[in-house]
């Protein structure tokens, strides 16, 4: 396993590198924005990455509420997982959130505005940020099935940020992919935008792999620490 | 001219690395903390 890990994590640098080169050095610059167009390749994967991670978080929640009374050991399993990918959501929405906001001042003059999928992002990026506040400062056995709730509700406005470009007129430009027929990118960009994606979500899946261990060794423990406390009583 | 000198881009890239590396702090930090928890 801790090979596994190892390769996993060599195979996540070289695929990064790679992507870094092919973004920076071997696609050409858009004829419009010139090289600004290039955060494009750590702007689309974070989006990629958030949804991804945020879906997992999903199906954790759903998957803990189905088996908290039959089985508490997968149920343990998904709310650790739940926890640990909503932890990752919240960083790649951080990093897109960011990134956005540097190419909107680069491109547009400004850092920020509130139209809709700004806005709508924000919004999502702070429901999250509730769900790890509450699991960070609530207590008690009721916590993990309030968050599991908080996460399917919150859940509710990924597609509705996926679909404000469509549904409102927006500063945020037109959808790139999916967005009708004059939507898409040159094929020429592809190469850069595929290497990142999978470099980015590679560290993700690491990443995430990691803090899962922690989060189940510390639930062991707190587990183990109870049943000695009850026993000594 | 080299992409590497435009500053909004190689802002925007900076930014990703550390918020990432930031997070994977965080993560070994926690990894030390429950290792330290179970070992007790």
């Amino acid at each position: 396993m801790k090979v596994l890990r190892w390769l996993w994590a060599a195979a996540t640098l070289a695929v990064l590198a790679n992507g870094f080169r092919v973004a920076m050095y071997v696609v050409p610059a858009d004829r419009e924005q010139g090289d600004l167009s290039r955060i494009l390749y750590y702007h689309v994967p974070s989006w990629c990455g958030m949804a991804l991670f945020f879906a997992i978080n999903l199906i954790c929640s759903i998957t803990y509420l189905a088996v908290r009374h039959r089985n508490q050991v997968l149920a343990l399993k998904a709310d650790a997982l739940a926890l640990t990918s909503a932890e990752m959501g919240v960083v790649y929405c951080l990093i897109g959130m960011t990134t956005g906001s540097i190419w909107g001042r680069a491109a547009w003059g400004i850092w920020w505005t509130w139209d809709a999928r700004l806005t709508t992002t924000l919004v999502l990026w702070l429901i999250y940020v509730a769900y790890l506040l509450l699991r960070r400062f609530a207590s008690g056995p009721e916590m993990r099935t309030l968050a599991a709730v908080l996460a399917i509700f919150g859940y509710a406005d990924v597609p509705i940020v996926y679909m404000s470009t469509r549904w409102w007129r927006t500063q945020h430009p037109a959808p790139v992919f999916f967005g009708g027929p004059n939507s898409g990118l040159d094929p020429s960009m592809l190469p850069a935008l595929f290497w990142n994606m999978a470099g980015w979500i590679m560290w993700g899946i690491l990443v995430v792999s990691l803090r899962y261990m922690a989060e189940r060794r510390q639930q062991v423990a707190d587990q183990t620490a109870a049943i000695a406390a009850l026993e000594s009583a | 001219m080299n992409p590497m000198f435009h500053r909004h881009l190689v802002a925007a890239y900076t930014v990703t690395w550390v918020f990432h590396l930031a997070y994977l702090a965080y993560v070994g930090l926690k990894w030390r903390q429950a290792k330290r928890t179970s070992q007790r």
